[in-house]
């Protein structure tokens, strides 16, 4: 039978678009990957529940709102205190290259900005995959 | 380190009870070590069955029922299939979007699953990621599955409770009699009963619902709900008491659940059988041997098969003779 990668796409915070976040999905969804979306504004503690129920092999968060600095980290501490240290954890959204560096210091793998194409996610998702040992 | 997850998955750790429903879903030896170890454990919670077109709100039902069932301290596990892309093999499984009501809430427990080309209905992993979610100890567990086919009677197998949920524009989905929808339903509920032409539809419902067979002492009723504001949720939950009760009256609980044991072991032995069969050497030869003599004329394909399937017989009258 086999799995396939599982991600979780989550829109923590308050604001209210969810558009970037639905074409990714989908474009998830066209490369063979199973999507679990949970819709808008949801708090760390929901979205680390999420990963852990569907037992996903990455989470991606995607935040207009510019609470990044903030949900970023708090929801990779909530993971690794859960059991998660080893689910890799991205992102997008309107987020400055300067942030973006700070966050991966914080242990985030990837900050994508706005205007990435979804097949570069897409590749890096896979090749994510493909490096990581088997949990 | 699936032995790690036991350990842990029995003191309650859900993140072992999800790693090893991945570790089923993958399927193969290792998901049914698994199984093996958690059926001592199965078969104390009560399946519930929440079937219907897609959008018909079962999800956003679904979540109406969690929030009863918590109030009266009755934990939920929950097992919601997506269909899966024909062309792409992957899906969006997006049922939690309108389950939020049991986030926080240990008591708590969903499990998204892909279809996975399996045909409509409940696929067989559904059923295994029931199994993990009752050995974990979730009393009560409510089975997703978008049903308008005929082969919806799947869930069935598993449910003891199904309910069909519509909606008041679903006249064609219940089109007449031959629907399998019409015939599953323990229970069925005409959702967004704010639209107008609810009762309507509910009472044309109600009387096709008397044209159909049912089980003697139980008609199946017709109940209007509003999901998105719980109108209608507690007396669903009290309907599906009623009809559990009903079951352990006439002892039909016990036999609904040996019936699904007999089926399972049933498909198990049919899996494995046509795993050794074809996998055997000897089969792989007799089977081009035959080939030849069916292309050759001297052999129907139905003569073929025989002499293939009498080799399973010949060893099985060897081995009672000694
Ligand atoms: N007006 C009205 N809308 C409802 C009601 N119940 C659900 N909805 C809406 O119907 C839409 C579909 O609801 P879901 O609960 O996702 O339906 P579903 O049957 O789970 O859908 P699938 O899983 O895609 O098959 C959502 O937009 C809900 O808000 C209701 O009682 N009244
Ligand atoms: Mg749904």
């Amino acid at each position: 039978m086999g799995r396939l990668i599982k991600v979780l796409i989550a829109k923590p915070g308050l604001d209210g678009h969810d558009r970037g976040a639905k074409v990714v999905a989908n474009a998830l969804r066209d490369a063979g990957m199973e999507v679990i979306y949970t819709g808008l504004h949801q708090t760390p503690e929901m979205i680390v529940e999420a990963a852990i129920q569907e037992d996903v092999d990455i989470v991606s968060l995607s935040i207009l709102s510019g609470a990044h600095m903030t949900l970023f980290p708090r929801v990779r501490e909530l993971m690794d205190a859960q059991g998660l240290e080893e689910v890799p954890l991205i992102g997008g959204g309107i987020i400055p290259d300067k942030d973006a560096e700070a966050l991966i210091e914080k242990g985030i793998a990837k900050i994508f900005g706005p205007g990435t194409e979804t097949g570069e996610i897409v590749k890096f998702i896979n090749e994510l995959k493909q490096g990581k040992k088997p949990k | 380190m699936t032995e790690d997850y036991f350990e842990r998955f029995f003191t309650g750790d859900p993140l072992a009870a999800s790693r090893l429903m991945s570790i089923i879903e993958r399927g193969g030896a290792e998901a049914e070590k698994a199984l093996d170890r958690l059926f001592p454990k199965v078969g104390r919670s009560y399946r519930i069955g929440i079937t219907g077109p897609t959008g018909s709100g079962k999800s956003t039902l679904i979540n109406g029922l969690i929030l009863e069932y918590r109030r009266r301290g009755i934990t939920v596990g929950v097992v919601a299939e997506d269909p899966t892309s024909p062309f792409s093999g992957g899906a969006i499984l997006g049922d939690r979007i309108r389950m939020q009501g049991g986030s926080g809430d240990e008591g708590v427990f969903i499990r998204s699953i892909a279809s996975r080309g399996s045909e409509t209905g409940l696929s067989a992993c559904a059923t295994e990621l029931a199994d993990v979610l009752d050995a974990f100890g979730k009393d009560v567990i409510l089975l997703e599955t978008i049903g308008v086919g005929q082969l919806e009677y799947k869930i069935r197998l598993t449910a003891y409770t199904t309910v069909v949920v519509l909606t008041p524009d679903a006249g064609d989905e219940v089109q007449g009699l031959k629907s399998g929808i019409m015939e599953i339903g323990d229970i069925f509920v005409v959702n967004k009963a704010d639209r107008p032409d609810s009762e309507r539809f509910a009472q044309e419902l109600a009387s096709m619902l008397e044209l159909r067979r049912s089980e003697p002492g139980w008609k199946p009723p017709v109940l209007p709900v509003v999901a998105t504001k719980g109108d209608g949720v507690m007396s669903l939950m009290e309907t599906i008491q009623s009809h559990r009760a009903f079951l352990e009256e006439n002892g039909k609980l016990e036999s609904k659940w040996v019936e699904s044991l007999k089926n399972r072991i049933t498909m198990a032995t049919e899996e494995k059988l046509k795993e050794n069969f074809w996998e055997n050497q000897y089969t792989k030869e007799r089977l081009d041997s035959a080939f030849v003599d069916v292309k050759a004329g001297r052999k129907s394909p139905y003569a073929a098969a025989r002499d293939l399937l009498s080799s399973i017989a010949i060893k099985k009258s060897v081995r009672r003779r000694k």
